[in-house]
């Protein structure tokens, strides 16, 4: 046992740095794997049980106008064991004079729900109750409409003495509406409130009305029900009228993926990119344990010699190293908790709600295991060499070098000898690359999303909405001056092109689906097969999944109690509501749907775009009785800000594991280089050429790594990123040429490796030419 | 040759409390070939890395051609080693992934010649020096000899004004050594000043001025007539002067 303690003590003394580089990255590695995987569980399980708490059934359907009986009819129904309705009253509103594009739906608390409320500091509040004149609001709302307590909210319930203004006295976690992926916002007010406004509604004439009174229908599937989600959704719709008065509906699932779609989008990146943390570890380990083992050689083949084995020897470094990792993993544990911490309270403005962390213990310690198996497996692999080493080891000075031609020029000289310290010792310099290779090939992925997104999130923009456009506007009534409207469109900017679109609910083969219904279907972005016709639908991606459809098969719409069959003529582009939507024409819509009603908005794609916010507010705040939006939606805002903190957040992480790396890299070379480095200086090369080359090594050979990186992203990336968001119903990805994707992850990995290279370079300065003159007699 | 080209003052070096050199006057002529000898521990390597600036004093100072440079700034001291001199070192410490004849026009090219006259001199130092057959070499595949030839290029490529050589022939064999110090005479009796520092008195016979170190102290000085050729004399002189010593 002394044999080893001795071995292990004088190894930690002279590979302190190297094992403390180690520890960092791997204690980062810990860090931001188990962090994001502590979010991602967390967020998941919260929602879950926050829903449930909350009494969310199987189904959620909004309705509106709908019959007293509606619920007791549902009820009765076969599969279903009970529905609970909770009131509610739809209505626009604005705030701080800025006006929604969308609805928002007013409940109260009936004491039934028990809503969770947050104060401004993001801290949970035991009990709070709503006094007349203050309003709750989702925290997301700070991110998409910069809500602060004491701001003005605005509703429009009627034209004639319907305006109400309520002061935001906190915020309230809504389980499904809270998150800012879903633009409709819900409001908590109190029950006086409630009544007096229910009252407005109820008692305005029909042309002044604007709010409508609704519910939200929780429908519990009974237990003995040998239905699938899809069966029951489709028995309600045609056993019920409820399918005549639905708003909207949602699955439990559906709702639990809107709500944590943000986080776990954010989660999945930074699991994705432990997953490189993890290839980059295994790269530093191997390469410095290599490093080692060829600089050992001598003191092995020495214990050799005296007798000790070489599995011993192996033993030793095995225990070293694996317990660095350990250290490391573990280490790694509690901060990340403290990191989840944090990342879900950045995230609260964005999912709506305060997640309740939880330390996933049942998968973090599995994991755990794995890893530091694997981390075992390949520490072991690594010094198999050390089996080899022959008891007396005789190495020549210059062993190791090959033989390579490239010039040499005076001019260039700092630049000549890094080439030619890189191709002759190609080996020492593999490591580094493949570094650069994954990070560059991460990079460019996440600078290809980014770019994808675009500043404002265009990218997503485009890919939710059906068709281009840049205003849109709906009239609910016909004392809407249309003509007026258009003239004022018209002075912002000269419209190019228009069309019009109405999005109806309908029944697919028995599931509901929002009818993308426009007279002109040349806007619908058809992804394969034919733009559809009178006899025809096109379907998006998850449509074509969830019912098991193609191209050219059969299927039956129902809306309003009529039906028909069409055909599926192909598959277009639109993630509205996750994809769960199909296109039509107005011909093909009418045949089963009213098509005379103010249900048209009317879209107009602008000469200058660039003004269609301008637009939207004037017509917002001078004309009622209309829906005014741009190609744009709350939720993006949140999107586009976590996206972006994603990309500095990992080229954060990725900066400080190439400090560690370059650390790591640089005192081995330097070590093994100082009596070369002595020799330059002997001959007259200044410190700083040598630094200069020194760092210059690191920039060429990342440079090559990062453009391997790239080329492999531009043939992989677009593929792998359309499967990956293939789940949030976008069917389609080209990221094409990108700067944030190319250009940067190309200039800044060298860059930073220079950088950092040039910096523990400084060494350099230190190196004495008596190094030379240490080995001759004196 | 007479005039004062290389001088140190008073010089001290300490290690942490130990002064290994005590006050050293030492003056290098200009076209001499000056040997510094002692028995090992003496203190002759360090002044030899003392006279060149590689290391600083820890008192006294040193002139180079009036300048004073113990104490002058790195990049001066870069400069003085990169045009006006010269190292030949025991080991012979060529730059592995460099050819023998790279290792030459590297050092020509940190001095600041020019890539064509670089090419010039080093074909003619490889000539010279009788490399030829190893100039496309690692110096992992020559001989100790050819290494140590090669080195002695490398220090003459920029036609310094001094060679420093610390035991040149320290590891190698007489016959390799004979060749070393054939080339290091012959660049003297060509003008190039030489500073060798040797415990060996078949290298210490190529000098023209002796100087004697013990334990830090010079303790003894020889003048002798140049080298040329094995003479009894002079070899009969630096014995008796040595014996004088204690050597």
């Amino acid at each position: 046992m002394g044999k080893y303690k001795l071995l292990i003590r004088s190894a930690i003394k002279k590979q302190k740095s190297t094992l403390i580089g180690i520890f960092l990255l791997v204690f980062m590695l810990s860090l931001c794997l188990f962090s994001a995987l502590t979010v991602y569980m967390s967020g998941t399980k919260s929602v879950r049980e926050e829903m449930e708490r909350l009494g969310f059934g199987n189904f959620t359907v909004w309705v509106s106008g709908q019959p007293e009986n509606l619920s007791e009819t549902v009820s009765a129904l076969r599969d279903v064991d009970h529905v609970t309705e909770q009131p509610l009253i739809f209505t626009g509103y604005a705030i701080k004079g800025s006006y929604s594009d969308n609805e928002g739906q007013l409940l109260t608390l009936d004491g039934t729900v028990p809503y969770q409320f947050i104060d401004k500091d993001g801290n949970r509040l035991e009990s709070v109750e709503i006094k007349s004149g203050e309003v709750y609001v989702s925290p997301a709302m700070r991110s998409s409409y910069d809500v602060s307590v004491g701001d003005t909210v605005t509703f429009e319930l009627s034209r004639r003495d319907g305006i109400r203004e309520l002061t935001v006295a906190g915020y309230f976690e809504d389980a499904f509406m809270g998150s800012s992926m879903i633009d409709m916002k819900s409001f908590l007010i109190s029950s006086d409130d409630w009544n007096e406004m229910r009252s407005v509604i109820d008692t305005a004439a029909h042309v002044d009305v604007l709010g409508r009174s609704g519910a939200m229908l929780h429908i519990f599937q009974s237990g003995d029900s040998a239905l699938s989600v899809q069966e029951f959704q489709k028995e309600l719709n045609e056993s019920s009228d409820i399918a005549l008065y639905t708003e909207f509906s949602y699955r439990q699932e559906s709702i639990q993926s809107y709500m944590v779609l943000l986080q776990n989008i954010l989660a999945g990146f930074l699991i994705a990119f432990s997953v490189v943390l993890l290839m980059i570890c295994l790269i530093v380990i191997g390469h410095n344990l290599s490093v080692v083992v060829e600089q050992e050689k001598q003191e092995m083949a020495v214990l050799k010699s005296m007798g000790m084995e070489g599995r011993e020897i192996r033993g030793t470094y095995l225990f070293l190293y694996g317990g660095v990792v350990f250290f490391g993993l573990v280490g790694g544990l509690f901060p990340a908790l403290l990191a989840a911490n944090s990342l879900a309270g950045a995230m609260v403005t964005s999912t709506g709600m305060l997640i309740r962390l939880y330390f996933p213990i049942t998968l973090i310690l599995p994991l755990l295991m794995v890893l530091l198996g694997v981390f075992a497996v390949y520490i072991t692999l690594r010094t198999g060499k050390i089996l080899r080493i022959a008891p007396v080891q005789t190495m020549r000075e210059t062993g190791g070098e090959r033989k390579v031609k490239s010039h040499l020029r005076g001019r260039f000289l700092a630049f000549d000898i890094a080439v030619r310290e890189i191709r002759s010792g190609r080996r020492r310099y593999a490591a580094v690359c493949l570094i650069s290779v994954f990070l560059a090939l991460f990079l460019s992925v996440i600078g290809k999303m980014g770019t994808w997104l675009g500043p404002n999130g265009e990218g997503l923009m485009n890919t939710f909405s059906v068709a281009d456009h840049d205003l849109g506007v709906q009239p609910f009534n016909d004392t809407v001056p249309m003509d007026e409207i258009e003239r004022i469109i018209n002075w912002y900017s000269p419209v190019r092109e228009t069309y019009e679109l109405a999005m109806q609910n309908v029944t697919v083969n028995g599931q509901q689906y929002t009818a993308n219904v426009l007279d002109d279907t040349k806007w619908f972005h058809v992804l394969s097969g034919e733009v559809c016709d009178e006899n025809s639908i096109l379907i998006t991606d998850t449509v074509a999944n969830e019912l098991s459809l193609s191209v050219g098969d059969p299927v039956r719409l129902t809306s309003g109690g009529k039906t028909e069959t069409y055909t599926v003529s192909g598959t277009y582009q639109c993630a509205n509501g996750m994809g769960t939507n199909i296109g039509m024409s107005l011909a093909g819509y009418a045949k089963i749907g009213d098509v005379s009603g103010y249900i048209w908005c009317h879209h107009y794609i602008l000469e200058n775009g660039g003004v269609r916010d301008y637009a939207m507010k004037y017509l917002q705040e001078h004309y009622r009785g209309i829906d005014v939006h741009t190609n744009s939606w709350s939720g993006l805002d949140g999107i586009v800000s976590a996206m972006h903190i994603l990309i500095a957040l990992i080229y954060l992480i990725a900066a400080v594991f190439i400090l560690i790396a370059v650390w790591l890299a640089a005192n081995k070379l330097m070590q093994a280089e100082t009596e070369k480095m002595a020799i330059y200086k002997s001959m007259g090369l200044s410190h700083l050429r040598l630094r200069i080359s020194f760092a210059l090594r690191f920039f060429l050979v990342v440079l090559l790594g990062t453009a391997a990186g790239i080329m492999v992203s531009e043939v992989f990336a677009d593929s792998v990123i359309s499967k990956i968001v293939q789940s949030f119903g976008i069917g389609e990805f080209h990221s094409g040429f990108s700067i944030l994707g190319t250009l940067v992850p190309l200039t800044v990995l060298p860059l930073l490796f220079f950088g950092f290279a040039y910096f523990f370079s400084s060494k350099l300065k230190r190196v004495s030419i008596i190094k030379l003159i240490s080995n001759s007699e004196e | 040759m007479s005039s004062r080209f290389l001088c140190g003052k008073n010089i001290i070096k300490k290690f942490g409390d130990t002064e290994v050199l005590h006050g050293i006057n030492v003056d290098i002529k200009e076209g001499a070939f000056t040997v510094v000898m002692g028995s090992s521990g003496s203190g002759k390597s360090t002044l030899l890395y003392l006279l060149s600036g590689m290391d600083k004093p820890s008192g006294g100072e040193i002139f180079y051609q009036e300048t004073k440079i113990s104490g002058a700034a790195e990049k001066e001291l870069t400069h003085l080693r990169a045009s006006q001199f010269g190292f030949v070192f025991q080991r012979t410490h060529l730059i592995g992934n460099l050819t023998v004849s790279e290792n030459i026009k590297m050092a020509g090219l940190i001095g600041g010649l020019s890539e064509k006259e670089c090419e010039l001199r080093t074909a003619e130092l490889i000539q010279k020096m009788n490399l030829e057959k190893v100039e496309a070499h690692l110096p992992s595949e020559v001989s100790g000899g050819e290494a140590q030839r090669t080195a002695v290029a490398r220090a003459v490529i920029n036609r310094p004004d001094l060679i420093f050589a610390d035991e040149p022939t320290g590891a190698l064999n007489r016959a390799n050594s004979t060749e070393v110090l054939n080339l290091l005479t012959m660049l003297n009796k060509n003008g190039q000043t030489v500073l060798l520092v040797t415990h060996d008195r078949e290298s210490a016979l190529r000098g023209n001025r002796i100087l004697y170190l013990d334990d830090g102290r010079m303790t003894g000085e020889l003048s002798l007539s140049d080298y040329d050729g094995r003479d009894a004399e002079r070899e009969e002189k630096l014995t008796g002067w040595l014996e004088g010593l204690g050597w």
